[in-house]
């Protein structure tokens, strides 16, 4: 999630800690991670998610500065990774991506291969259309151990508890992570102050949501997103299968347990991928791609204006709550801000099923 | 490593992937790293080589000709040795919001493969689609070799949109087989030995917490006997092996091995040293979950209450038993 394009949008501004190594302090370079997924970049760090390790790493990346110079389209991306990485593209499987606005660098997570020898690779696509693989060796780096990964309990035969990181996105002083377990089904979500101290854990929070003022369920969030809802700090969060759900981030700071506004229900059999705030035309949007449902846009004043409703309460059909009209874009794979007023896209070609980096101009969502 | 031997060399050797006719303007090289030397140049790759997969190396020495090579390296002889060993529930009978099952392998398992190689069909043998919901990054163990499948929560959750649209993915009354098809392929991608299916009967929603006061325990009658619990309800098959602990009166973990048997409604601990007479307890964790979500502490949908999240959290619970004469 783009920082610059919130303060522009007029959302939540957030303040965020300085990347900084004192002065004499031992730099550690090369992290040691068993997998990538998630991405999240803020002030030269790329956030990515370690669900096999159990861990998020704060690598130390560098930033740009200034308005990202225009995006030279790559088609065939997933081929040039694998030509690079001297495989074929069915042995890449792009995990997530993150743009760095200021330099237009978009960051891209993935695994070269499924298997045995399957490793953790990040590349970076720059605004001239060129790939580059970026190696972990070199790269400064600060971690957070979420404290899922197996237990050593005693003689314990296995314990294959891990959760699977789905997003992470930097609030101020404090780093959010939202997983699914491989076993208990309860919401997941993570908080730890940034920037990562050793002695610092995640602690967990409940959010619960409530369906039609009847019930309420603990069920983990998949993406999120800042949001400021009358003038307070919110977290908008995507669950599966498809609540909306606003929550107050306050609230996130003094209670482990909260309930969230439930205030869009988008569907069955889907999974919300990604979140962003787009501006078109001076108004402001949640662009929402996802897995089975196409790309939303969302009107943010419809958000706002859910805030002084009373929680969905009716029993009605698939689709409740705040509207979204369908975005005209492809079989969108990976998705961020590019700019005040582009996106860049990762989309699959419906004729060949190669991957086409691209970027849109805002008023064309 | 790729070298071009023959006498103190340099210059410009590239790899790339795919056969020498298949070089393109502006192809993008495979990441290695050159170096020359007295007998020879050489090129080793970043990343280890595709077995089966067809390079072209190109060598443009300082002074001379270009030169090309096409190389295969080879493929790996795969024998199909992995195989399906169960499926969390074993029970014969689930209910109607069943959240989860769970697939174990004999060994890891590749990526990728949820979508297509698992498929849950009715009595008419027809696939029920859209039962699971797989997300980008399917749910497996750190060792991968367990796949955890989430039915669609949307469908289970009571009275929310998806649920009154399309009901829950399993009808009471059903008959559902899972299958497991053989080209599902291992971590070393090789197929499976044989494919694997498990039937069950779907019964009445479970909408009912679980409770320990209905446990069964069985207290060890010789200090070398185990620990038996008799379940009256089938019960999460991962957190049963996690949730549940030995202790001593003061609190201290007893070693030994877990088994759960009977279609997950038998827990038993064996202790790694025999019982010493005393009291200890079984501690057990309040987010232990049945087959539907509902835990000791909350169920899956729990009825709203205003002015209150969720419920108070239960601290772990204590069943105390006693070995020997105390």
């Amino acid at each position: 999630m783009n920082k610059r394009a919130i303060a522009a949008l007029g959302l939540a501004v957030l303040a965020t800690a300085a990347w900084a190594v004192p002065d004499g302090a031992a730099v550690t370079t090369d992290p040691p991670l068993a997998s990538i997924g998630a991405l999240e970049f803020a002030d030269g760090v790329l956030f990515a998610g370690d669900s096999k390790g159990g861990t998020v790493y704060a690598l130390e990346v560098g930033a740009g500065s200034g308005e990202p110079a225009e995006f030279t389209a790559v088609n065939d991306l997933d081929v040039k990774i694998a030509e690079m990485l001297g495989t074929t593209a069915n042995e890449i499987f792009i995990k997530d991506m993150a743009v760095d606005e200021g330099s237009g660098a978009a960051y891209l997570s993935l695994m070269r291969g499924s298997g045995a020898g399957a490793q953790p690779v990040l590349m970076k696509v720059t605004p001239d259309g060129e790939l580059h693989h970026v190696a972990f060796e070199t790269l400064a780096y600060t971690k957070l151990e979420l404290g899922d990964a197996p237990e050593s309990t005693p003689d314990a035969r296995r314990n294959p508890r891990n959760s699977t990181i789905t997003d992470i996105e930097l609030l101020g002083d404090s780093v959010y992570i939202a997983g699914l377990s491989n076993e208990e089904f309860a919401s997941v979500l993570r908080r730890a102050p940034w920037p990562f101290d050793d002695a610092a854990n995640a602690t967990g929070l409940e959010i619960y949501h409530g369906a039609h003022g009847q019930f309420e369920t603990n069920a983990p969030i998949y993406t999120f997103m800042p949001v400021e809802l009358a003038g307070e700090k919110h977290v908008l969060a995507g669950y599966l299968c498809t609540p909306l759900v606003t929550f107050s981030v306050d609230e996130l700071g003094s209670a482990d347990k909260l309930r969230g506004r439930t205030i869009a229900e988008l569907g069955f059999g889907n999974v919300p991928i990604d979140m962003l705030h787009v501006k078109q035309n001076g108004e402001d949007f949640v662009l929402l791609t996802n897995s089975r449902r196409g790309t939303m846009k969302i009107p943010m004043a419809d958000v706002v204006a859910a805030q002084g409703k009373p929680s969905i309460e009716e029993r009605v059909g698939p689709r409740t709550g705040v509207d979204y009209e369908g975005s005209p874009l492809g079989l969108v794979v990976q998705v961020d801000n590019y700019g005040s007023d582009h996106i860049l896209i990762l989309e699959r070609n419906p004729e060949n099923g190669t991957l086409r980096l691209s970027a849109r101009e805002n008023r064309w969502l | 490593m790729v070298t071009f031997a023959g006498g103190e060399q340099a210059g410009d050797l590239r790899v790339f992937t795919g056969p020498r006719d298949e070089l393109a303007a502006g192809r993008v090289s495979v990441l290695g790293a050159t170096s020359g030397g007295r007998t020879g140049v050489s090129w080793a790759p970043r990343y280890p080589l595709q077995p089966g997969q067809r390079y072209t190396a190109v060598w443009q020495p300082l002074d001379g000709d270009r030169i090309t090579a096409t190389f295969t390296v080879p493929g790996l002889e795969l024998a199909a040795t992995t195989r399906v060993e169960a499926v969390f529930p074993s029970s014969d009978v689930v209910p109607e919001n069943l959240l989860r099952l769970y697939i174990q392998f004999s060994a890891p398992m590749s990526r990728g493969g949820a979508t297509r190689f698992v498929e849950l069909v009715g009595e008419d043998d027809a696939p029920i689609a859209g039962a699971f919901v797989v997300p980008e990054q399917e749910l497996w163990s750190p060792t991968d070799d367990r796949l955890t499948l989430f039915f669609d929560p949307g469908r289970l959750k009571q009275g929310v949109g998806p649920n009154l649209a399309a009901g829950p993915p399993l009808r009471a009354g059903q008959e559902v087989t899972l299958r497991v098809q053989a080209e599902w392929r291992d971590a070393h991608g090789a197929p499976l030995r044989e494919s694997f299916e498990h039937t069950w009967q779907v019964v009445e929603a479970d909408r009912e917490q679980p409770r320990t006061d209905a446990w069964t325990v069985h207290t060890p009658e010789t200090p070398q006997d185990p620990l038996r619990v008799d379940l009256p309800e089938v019960l999460d098959r991962a957190l049963l092996n996690r949730m549940l602990f030995v202790e001593t009166q003061a609190g201290t973990p007893v070693g030994g091995e877990v088994t759960v048997a009977r279609g997950e409604r038998a827990w038993s601990f064996a202790p790694s040293s025999p019982w010493a007479p005393g009291r200890y307890a079984i501690s057990v964790d309040p987010d232990l979950e049945d087959l539907a979500g509902n835990s000791l502490e909350r169920l899956f949908d729990e009825p709203l209450v205003e002015d209150q999240v969720g419920r108070p959290t239960l601290d772990r619970l204590r069943l105390v038993f006693t070995v020997g004469a105390s």
